[in-house]
């Protein structure tokens, strides 16, 4: 079965983690389990950006391929196919 | 009494012209004034001077005025206005550009609690990897104004209560690795 990697990101570990309570049900239910990438780190929202641009960039990106080994060959992500997309185009 | 005035020779058209080079900013001699931006803002309201202002103010090169005020930290970058734009200009980028320089020249209002959450949830993530909201909200109300903590008691303890308040403070396993990457090639 195909499984999904998943970037909960800070907010969903805060406030926001009633989101992600109702995000996993709704996985669990679909039966396609999503696996949290492994070790990810903040995305840098709106307020790294204000400091520093070029940080920004940098620190998001690492969030997913640090995770990569993490993740099975079946393991499908958005963030492939999205990375894929802005590359071709 | 704040003059209202502008003098021809306190702008700096040079610094105009570099900011209209910067990457998102290239549509600023192209800005026709209509307001659009100010209309579709929804935060406008509360700003010292609206989008279009700041428009107008970087374009003629009044550096200062533009990078001390208000405005550009309380922009939400909700994009409002870079969508509605009759020449496409991406003001949302414009900010951006504005609060890092400010930033960089120690220009940011100082009693404002944004730029403060800024450099506290920078310092947080280049640290830690990753931000916890308790220890970011103590710690910009300790640089701010303390006594606002005890305003925010009640409503803390009851997003604690509901789990949405997490007292750990959260940390990733290889903050160097992140570290390493996040200052790659740096030139600051």
């Amino acid at each position: 079965m195909t499984s999904y990697g998943y970037f909960p990101g800070c907010s969903l570990r805060g406030t926001g983690v009633a989101y992600e309570e109702s995000l996993l049900a709704l996985f669990r239910l679909l039966e396609r389990p999503l696996q949290e990438l492994k070790d990810w780190n903040c995305c840098g929202a709106t307020s790294y950006m204000s400091i520093d641009e070029s940080s920004a960039a940098k620190g998001a990106a690492p969030a997913w391929p640090r995770a990569r080994p993490a993740l099975s060959d079946r393991t499908c992500s958005k963030t492939t196919s999205s990375s894929k997309r802005s590359k071709e185009s | 009494m704040q003059r209202k005035l502008k003098y021809q020779r306190e702008a700096d058209p040079d610094w105009a012209r570099q900011v209209s080079h910067r990457p998102g900013c290239e549509g600023l001699f192209s800005c026709l004034q209509c307001g659009t931006c100010s209309g579709a803002c929804p935060l406008s309201i509360y700003m010292d001077l609206s989008p279009r202002r700041i428009a107008a103010l970087v374009r003629e090169g009044f550096r200062r005025d533009a990078l001390s005020c208000q405005t550009i930290w309380l922009c939400a970058s909700c994009y409002s206005c870079a969508v509605h734009c009759p020449r496409q200009i991406h003001i949302t980028d414009l900010m951006y550009s504005l609060k890092r320089e400010a930033m960089r020249l120690q220009l940011y209002p100082r009693r404002l609690p944004v730029p403060v959450l800024a450099q506290e949830f920078h310092r947080m993530v280049s640290r830690r990897g990753r931000s916890s909201e308790f220890w970011l909200v103590l710690r910009l109300a300790l640089r701010t104004n303390p006594l606002s903590l005890l305003g925010m008691v009640r409503s803390g303890w009851d997003l604690v209560r509901a789990g949405r308040l997490a007292l750990k403070r959260d940390r990733i396993e290889r903050v160097d690795e992140m570290r390493n990457l996040v200052e790659a090639g740096a030139a600051r």
